[in-house]
């Protein structure tokens, strides 16, 4: 391409990320269970669309299946499936995808948009890659992350990189309820770990052979959160989570989270936020201790207040502010890199011609 | 009584001894944290009674009711009078020798007040099992209505007819009943012993009165106190005739009237 032609397509790419008409499209992998990535891929997505900017969702499914536990609304976006999409990605687009689906870097890595790997499992992440192989080779320099943790031990793996942190924030339809039912929630994403653990609870504390287990998977949202509001407490097994918001959504819905600590530290995790073990066989005990508390209507008031207190900092609100922030810096670092860019083309070509 | 009070407990005396007085004081202890929230009704004779105002053991707020010699024996009838003389909108029927949780009062409050259509709630017990004078064992009881299990389709924690034709372990002692549904349902039937209670609730739920279960430990029952009445009662039925006694509840639940069954 010759100097002129590259000047005037950096100068429309410069114009329309200028003029916020970059688009975000978003990959959306093909999850069979409930995934809390894809759910916070589709916030991120519905946050910018509420906000004015251009979103696209491109799913990694044939035939246009789109998750059914995703918020109703956040589905009314534009959802094309990746296979039969013709959608057009221009040089100032963005492309966000998630770190299992290197399959797809592979085959977008070489489009002039600006590739932006969304971050949420650090485990995934390791899996998906094969030796020896970065996100960099895939032309990814950039990385969304939701944690200031998850970050750091990023950086100590895949090395430095431009990282973009957002703050995840709990929707309003968590909820308290007053009074709760003697029954626990369960969440895991193993079903051999909850097992394990309601029979060991039964045949260490016998006598709490009537409270009932009940296990949360596979529910949109909504439902979600509405059968966990009604339970006292829950039970969180998920040790490769990066950041989980399971507990986060047990907080705000007045529900004592039980859980095992994962590998990433989360900053939730602390005295009174809730009955936590760094041992799966743990967990019976921790489950009797707090059936034990709600039956007895012993008072936990700093429990219940260190979890409000906890909950407050994850508010829709803020983490939408964080999320518009985030995409703004995106595209005004890449406005930043194109004119700078520019900027040497046009000395390069200045020089060239004096030369001559 | 206080304008502002919400339940009475009614505490039947039958028998006044040594063994008494000591079971009398622990559940006295347990009740007088929340002595200033609630009425106590005791209904006993007029001699038991006179013995107890002459120790000066009970709260001086504590109401007196007056039952026959011949009564005394009757769990059922004792409760039955004394609701006569509620004025609060619910009362609980206790034995002097359980014991009660020490925030009784506040956490009913907190379930009344959450739907004040339920017209019995059954909290958990923590049964305690006596041999000679020591503590054998403790389970819990009134429990297997949070099982799936037991519910099946209907709600957990929510009694239903259906449910109690096939579920009978159920104590309302210590059992937050509403006064004016007692009243008109005909209150306890007097004619048979052991699954009265039972009965009860079959004909409160048989009238569409609301009967749930509250979450909460907040009952200590002793069970098989030596020397008991319903200690002393077991001990002269044949298991075929406590079968009988059940079997004859769910007949009886019908109807509202005491009648005969033997």
């Amino acid at each position: 391409m010759s100097n002129i032609r590259l000047v005037e397509n950096v100068k429309k790419t410069i114009s329309e990320l200028k003029e916020n008409n970059q688009k975000f499209i978003f990959i959306v992998p093909n999850a069979t269970l409930v995934s809390a990535e894809v759910q916070e891929i589709y916030r991120n997505a519905y946050t910018l669309h509420k906000n004015g900017f251009k979103v696209h969702m491109l799913l990694e499914t044939k035939d246009d299946e789109k998750p059914f536990y995703v918020d109703s609304e956040m589905l009314e976006l534009p959802h094309t499936s990746m296979d039969k999409s013709n959608l057009m990605i221009d040089p100032q687009d963005f492309l966000i995808i998630p770190e299992v689906l290197t399959n797809v870097m592979e085959r977008v890595k070489s489009l002039p948009c600006t590739k932006v790997l969304f971050l949420a499992s650090i485990d995934y992440a390791l899996h998906s890659l094969i030796p020896g192989v970065n996100f960099r080779d895939f032309d990814i320099n950039s990385v969304i992350v939701n944690n200031k943790n998850v970050e750091t031990t990023a950086r100590s793996i895949f090395g430095e990189y431009n990282f973009y942190e957002y703050r995840v924030g709990i929707p309003e339809y968590f909820s308290t309820k007053n009074l709760k039912r003697p029954v626990i929630s369960f969440v895991s994403r193993n079903s051999n770990d909850i097992t394990k653990v309601v029979k060991s609870f039964y045949l260490k504390y016998p006598h709490f052979r009537s409270f009932m287990f009940e296990d949360l998977s596979n529910l949109s949202r909504k439902q979600f959160a509405e059968k966990l509001k009604k339970n006292f407490a829950a039970v969180w097994i998920d040790r490769i989570s990066s950041f989980g918001t399971f507990p986060l959504e047990c907080m705000k819905s007045g529900v004592i989270p039980i859980g095992v600590v994962p590998e990433i530290y989360q900053d939730y995790i602390r005295d009174n936020s809730g009955f936590w073990c760094n041992n799966t066989f743990d967990l019976p005990d921790q489950i009797a201790k707090a059936l034990s508390l709600y039956l007895e209507d012993v008072p936990m008031t700093e429990l219940y207040d260190t979890m409000n207190e906890i909950q407050s900092e994850y508010t829709e609100e803020a983490s939408e502010k964080s999320i518009i922030d985030l995409y703004k810096n995106l595209v005004s670092n890449k406005l930043v890199l194109i004119e700078n860019y520019l900027n040497n083309i046009e000395k390069e070509t200045n020089e060239q011609n004096e030369g001559k | 009584m206080k304008e502002n009070n919400l339940l009475t407990f009614l505490l039947p005396i039958n028998e006044f001894n040594y063994n008494v007085l000591n079971h009398l004081k622990i559940f006295l202890e347990s009740y007088s944290p929340q002595s200033d929230k609630s009425e106590l009704l005791v209904v006993s004779t007029s001699t038991i009674i006179s013995e107890l105002q002459k120790l000066g053991i009970l709260p001086e707020i504590t109401q007196y009711v007056e039952n026959n010699e011949t009564d005394v024996n009757s769990y059922q009838k004792q409760i039955n009078l004394a609701v006569s003389k509620v004025k609060t909108r619910y009362f609980v029927p206790v034995e002097f020798d359980d014991e009660l949780h020490l925030r009784y009062v506040e956490i009913g409050k907190r379930y009344i007040e959450s739907n004040e259509e339920v017209s019995v709630w059954v909290p958990i017990h923590i049964n305690v099992f006596n041999n000679n004078g020591t503590i054998e064992r403790s389970q819990l009881f009134n429990d297997p209505i949070w099982n799936r299990t037991l519910t099946q389709e209907n709600e957990i924690g929510k009694f239903s007819n259906e449910i109690l034709q096939s579920f009978s372990a159920v104590n309302l002692s210590g059992c937050i009943i509403k006064t004016d549904d007692f009243i008109e349902l005909g209150g306890f039937k007097t004619k048979f012993e052991l699954t009265f209670m039972y009965e009860y609730l079959l004909r409160a739920t048989h009238n569409n009165k609301i009967v749930e279960a509250l979450p909460k430990t907040m009952y200590v029952h002793f069970v098989k106190r030596q020397g008991s009445y319903h200690e002393n009662l077991l001990a002269t039925l044949t298991q075929e005739e406590i079968g009988n006694l059940y079997a004859f509840a769910k007949k009886e639940f019908y109807f509202t009237e005491d009648r005969d069954y033997k």
